[in-house]
């Protein structure tokens, strides 16, 4: 058994001073507001740190285009096709990208890894653990979440080709066409063939996953919400640039938005809006907010300043905190393992010399499954 | 109960009979509730004196492009024509809408309360059409099933080396679209799962729901609407009409609608050849539905306005280029039990200006929308939005 005691302890709810946190079996047995000291453990005094549930980036290409390769190494987009639901991003996810050490050392223990924007309908994302292990052991959930797009990515891609959607209302029609089949498919009652496009769809109209919409301009958004009220999938909302202007309509209507890649200066005119103000504005509403790199659009290793940022232009620091922990393990489904310190969850800790906030802060240690990486 | 907001003529436009000088308009929950020559105003009601300006209802285009495409903004927010396959009646004007678009804003701020926003002209059938308040109020969706002829589709398919490229072309996938479309119904009669993404939206024609609302400038197109549109029994509205005056004897009589416009555009193609400033004086002569429009982004909203006034000076009369900018808009739409005109029971869109809108010098003061006060001019500077 394993025993952190003392520090600041963030639960992905709220902090304890002075507590301890009991590991065994890779997981974690017992949380105490004060410190015991048992026999018969590995006692680690963290007196003076700050002691976080590891990092979960809800939004990311790792291991799908590796840093430092080619463009034309890249396998986040299959744009050959606007409807690609039957693809899976853990089919491209490779464990040897030198991002993914980087990221384990900066904290970041899980992630959700996802096709492309290209796309209307891109496929399914998975949710991944970091850790040295073959990678059918690191996947905590395959089918989280089904990508899906809106605005200019879609449309320039496909408009380039010549191919329909180019434009906006065509990207709909996509989608709309797609899940009307899967609707029409789910309906049959004796199926004469199985048809695995159509299944993945179904799994979406059938809340199994939720719908992970790439938007970012205020028509997308709006566009997401009435496909939802015709459909009635789950929905979670990727980027959302202009979100604050209509978060009166986004209330109650989605589970969450992530929110980034924040840091740099917008790259076109849907994103106009993109501003480290918004996941402040979009809490105000009560809208859960989740920060994502969107690695390597952002990278990765830096999760904790998106939300430093995040907190810096007025987003409260437990919400801030949430952000990166227990709101993404919210929205992928997979709260009972990760993104939480609480019994039962997966001893998955990230420990910081100070606040994780602060920009000279350093991760000092790293837990995956109880066993120390870093 | 709401408070009552009480504007307090004024010259009233109704649109309902001859203008009313002096008078009140009074609205409550959005909703006009009387208009009155006289009245005891209670003392809690709002007021806004108007008494030296001008009220009229809110004004109509029945033929816009807003939000499709952005303002100032390139491919990424031009979103009007899924020029990849010339029949698209599949798509929906209302997904690419940004309703934040400063297009909206500066429809607001000139006066015009209710556009009518379709896909373009490149595709023989473009898609659906939505009609909204410019506060993004949705009125009808769809509102009609966008068609093309003339030289858009065919110029946009020829680059393409695809059908159509020639007129003969443009009729002969609507001709075809449409069969296909009859032959899709009688198929749904017989098996309950047939479904038809595409066509679906093509049924409405047949059943009534809306119509077709055809882009034609030569008269030659506008007849080869007319024709194909009778052979199957179908409503339809005439887009721009440019070369209208030639045959408006004929649009009288087969009671065709005409969404007039833009007028005030140079040349800039073949079909627009015999465009000319006299075809609304034309069209009320003969007894011609029609209404004036921008199809903007090609003309700014307050376009309508100088479209209207170069009318006029052309011998529309001015009891008719009114109603070209509010009623007959609303009957076109088939939304008049709702806008175009201040009548008790109908949405409260109301423009208030210092002078008659036909007078290129006015200016406006406030526009109310369902209601709410949306716009207030202050200074000069609320112009540039």
């Amino acid at each position: 058994m394993i025993v952190l005691i003392g520090g600041k302890i963030f639960t992905g709810e709220e902090f304890i001073e002075n507590g301890a946190i009991f590991i065994e079996n890779g997981k974690i047995v017992k949380v105490l507001r004060r410190k015991r000291i048992p026999k018969n453990a590995e006692i680690i005094d963290l007196k003076g740190k700050y002691i976080l549930p590891g990092l979960i980036d809800p939004h990311t290409h790792i291991g799908m285009r590796d840093e430092g390769a080619p463009r034309d190494y890249s396998d986040v987009n299959e744009a050959t096709d606007p409807a690609t639901p039957h693809l899976y991003a853990i089919d491209a996810y490779n464990p040897q990208d030198p991002a993914v050490g980087k990221a384990l050392k900066s904290g970041v223990t899980t992630f959700f890894i996802t096709p492309g924007s290209a796309n209307p309908i891109g496929g399914i994302g998975s949710v991944i653990k970091l850790k040295n292990a073959p990678i059918s052991e690191i996947i905590v959930k395959k089918e989280a979440g089904l990508k899906m797009a809106l605005g200019e990515n879609p449309k320039l891609t496909y408009r380039e080709k010549k191919t329909f959607p180019s434009t906006r209302m065509a990207t709909a029609a996509v989608i709309r066409e797609w899940f009307t089949k899967a609707k029409r498919y789910g309906e049959e009652k004796r199926k004469k063939e199985r048809d695995l496009k159509l299944e993945n769809i179904l799994k979406a109209l059938r809340k199994e996953i939720p719908c992970r919409i790439h938007c970012h301009s205020v028509q997308d958004i709006e566009t997401a919400l009435r496909l939802q009220e015709e459909f009635g999938f789950e929905m979670i909302l990727e980027h959302a640039s202009d979100a604050p202007l209509v978060a009166e309509k986004l209330k109650g209507k989605v589970k969450g938005i992530v929110v980034g890649p924040l840091f740099g200066v917008s790259s076109k005119p849907e994103s106009r809006n993109l501003s480290f103000e918004n996941p402040a504005r979009l809490s105000t509403y009560g809208i859960p907010v989740a920060i994502t790199s969107d690695h390597p659009f952002n990278a990765l290793y830096h999760l904790n300043l998106y939300a430093a940022m995040s907190f810096k232009e007025g987003l409260d620091e437990i919400t801030a905190l949430k952000a990166i922990t227990s709101t993404p393990a919210e929205f992928l489904g997979v709260a009972d393992r990760v993104g939480y310190i609480r019994k039962g969850n997966d001893a998955d800790i990230v420990v910081f010399n100070s606040h994780p906030f602060d920009v000279m802060s350093r991760v000092e240690m790293v837990f995956v499954d109880g066993v120390r990486v870093v | 109960m709401e408070k009552l907001l009480i504007i307090k003529g004024g010259k009233i436009f109704t649109m309902e009979g001859a203008p009313l000088e002096g008078g009140y308009v009074v609205i409550k929950n959005g909703k006009i509730e009387d208009v009155t020559p006289r009245m005891e105003v209670p003392k809690d009601a709002k007021v806004i004196d108007a008494a030296d300006s001008f009220i009229y209802p809110g004004f109509i285009d029945i033929h816009t492009h807003t939000g499709l495409w952005e303002e100032g903004v390139n491919i990424e927010g031009s979103d009007g024509n899924e020029a990849t396959d010339p029949v698209t009646p599949h798509v929906r004007a209302i997904d690419g809408i940004n309703f934040h678009d400063d297009g909206f804003k500066e429809a607001i701020s000139s006066g015009v309360t209710t556009v009518n926003i379709m896909p373009g002209s490149a595709n023989v059938i473009g898609g659906q059409g939505v009609a909204t308040k410019t506060t993004g109020e949705i009125l009808l969706n769809p509102s009609g099933i966008k068609m093309a002829l003339g030289e858009n589709p065919k110029r946009v398919y020829s680059s393409q080396k695809k059908l159509p490229s020639t007129r003969l072309g443009n009729a002969a996938i609507l001709r075809k679209t449409l069969i296909d479309t009859l032959n899709y119904i009688e198929k749904k009669k017989k098996d309950k799962k047939a479904f038809d993404f595409k066509l679906e939206p093509l049924v409405g024609l047949f059943e009534g729901k809306y119509p077709a609302r055809i882009h034609s400038h030569r008269e030659d197109d506008i007849l080869t609407a007319l024709r194909i549109m009778k052979e199957f029994g179908i409503k339809f509205v005439i887009e721009h009409s440019t070369e209208g005056h030639f045959i408006a004897e004929i649009l009288a009589k087969e009671q065709v609608p005409c969404a007039l416009g833009p007028t005030i555009t140079t040349r800039i193609k073949q079909e627009l050849k015999f465009r000319t400033p006299e075809t609304a004086r034309i069209y009320e002569e003969k007894g011609v539905l029609f209404a004036f429009t921008t199809d903007f982004p090609v003309l700014p909203h307050y376009g309508l306005f100088y479209s209207a006034q170069i009318a006029v000076r052309h011998g529309l009369s001015e009891e008719m280029a009114l109603k070209a900018l509010t009623i007959n808009g609303a009957k076109i739409l088939g939304l008049d039990h709702r806008i175009g005109s201040l009548k008790k029971g109908k949405d409260a869109d109301i423009v208030i200006t210092n002078k008659e809108v036909l007078d290129p010098r006015f200016l406006v003061k406030m526009t109310i929308i369902s209601g709410e006060i949306v716009y207030e001019h202050k200074s000069r500077e609320d112009l540039y939005i």
